[in-house]
């Protein structure tokens, strides 16, 4: 087998003594995260060298730096399979309201109109007044008995929000 | 603008019909990437939580974080890979956090090094940060060339020649400093 020095080299017991010696001195804390853009662009390959530069700085600080390259870069380079039907629906309804059907010939005002046609829309309103107007009179009348009984305010009852000076020796 | 990102202002201009069309696209990808980091970690039925977070994120604050893409920057698949295996990696972390006991963690990472470390400091600008990056690569990490070279998207033989460099400069300094 023909092997070159610098093969054999790499991965020897020395060269990694020689590392973790070296290492030894160095401060990870230094290195500034790069934002997320500029890690895309690292994973693209599209960063100018000085832009790399700073990417790799901070790769070598970090292990987590490091696992994220690592992670974002196998990702994109496999093929994705389909999302969970669930939250594909989740997370369509973080926005909007009820989520759009994707086959769906209709939309906006007309969907909207549609919708309360149903009877169970117009049940769910009415069930849903009902119990606010239920709860408001409850606590209203709570917190007229709790005002009528209770007690004037001394000075002993009121919280320290910030600790006495004696607290924080 | 690309393909991948026309429909971006309506999305922004707050366009539900947008937004559906964003999550069916863009799903796959954010879901591929946190379980592919989640799996190995015998987390991946946490997948689909943490994928809701990322697209929470995405929207929250009237869209702050989706309005910050600059497609002439990356493309939005890369950008979106990130974000989602950056939130999988706090996920891992956060989990570690809550349910790891002393006992759970492995001889491996309470080990002292049995090698008393030299108190050197390697001058600044010795090693360039790629040659840094693939000694910390493979002797602390301990990833094969193959794995070098995919990660920083270069040839196997650039990363012998850098290891080799690299440790040229480093026996160098060591020799000159009379350790």
């Amino acid at each position: 087998m023909n092997t070159t020095r610098k093969d054999d080299d790499l991965g020897s017991p020395e060269a990694a003594a020689l590392w973790r010696r070296a290492r030894t001195g160095h401060d990870p804390q230094g290195v500034a995260s790069p934002d997320t853009l500029t890690i895309a662009a690292y994973v693209d390959g599209t960063l100018d060298s000085a832009a790399r530069d700073q990417v790799e700085a901070w790769m070598a600080s970090s292990p987590e730096a490091l696992d994220l390259v690592i992670a974002a870069r196998s990702a994109v380079a496999k093929p994705t399979p389909p999302a969970p039907a669930g939250l594909v629906a989740r997370a369509c309804r973080l926005v909007g309201g009820r989520p759009v059907a994707a086959d769906s010939a209709t939309g906006g005002v007309l969907a909207w109109l549609a919708g309360l046609t149903q009877p169970s829309v117009w049940a769910a309103a009415m069930a849903a007044m009902l119990l606010a107007a239920v709860v408001s009179f409850e606590a209203g009348r709570e917190a007229t008995v709790t005002l009528a009984s209770a007690a004037p305010i001394q000075a002993d009852d009121s919280v320290d929000i910030v600790p006495s000076a004696d607290d924080l020796i | 603008m690309s393909g991948e990102t026309a429909d971006l202002d309506r999305l922004l201009g707050g366009d539900k019909a947008a937004w559906d069309r964003f999550v069916g696209r863009f799903s796959p990808v954010i879901f591929a990437a946190v379980h592919r980091r989640l799996g190995p970690a015998g987390r991946g039925g946490d997948a689909e939580d943490v994928a809701q977070d990322v697209f929470v994120r995405l929207c929250a604050r009237d869209f702050h974080l989706l309005r910050s893409y600059d497609s002439a920057r990356a493309r939005i698949t890369t950008w979106l890979t990130v974000i989602a295996s950056s939130a999988a990696i706090d996920h891992l972390r956060r989990q570690r956090g809550y349910t790891q006991s002393l006992d759970e963690v492995p001889e491996a990472s309470l080990a002292v090094d049995p090698v008393e470390p030299a108190h050197l400091k390697i001058p600044d600008g010795l090693l360039s940060p790629r040659q840094t990056l693939v000694l910390e690569m493979l002797y602390i990490r301990e990833l094969d060339v193959t794995d070098v070279a995919a990660t920083l998207a270069i040839d196997p033989q650039t990363v012998r020649s850098t290891h080799h460099k690299a440790l040229t400069k480093l026996r160098a300094h060591f020799r000159d400093s009379g350790d």
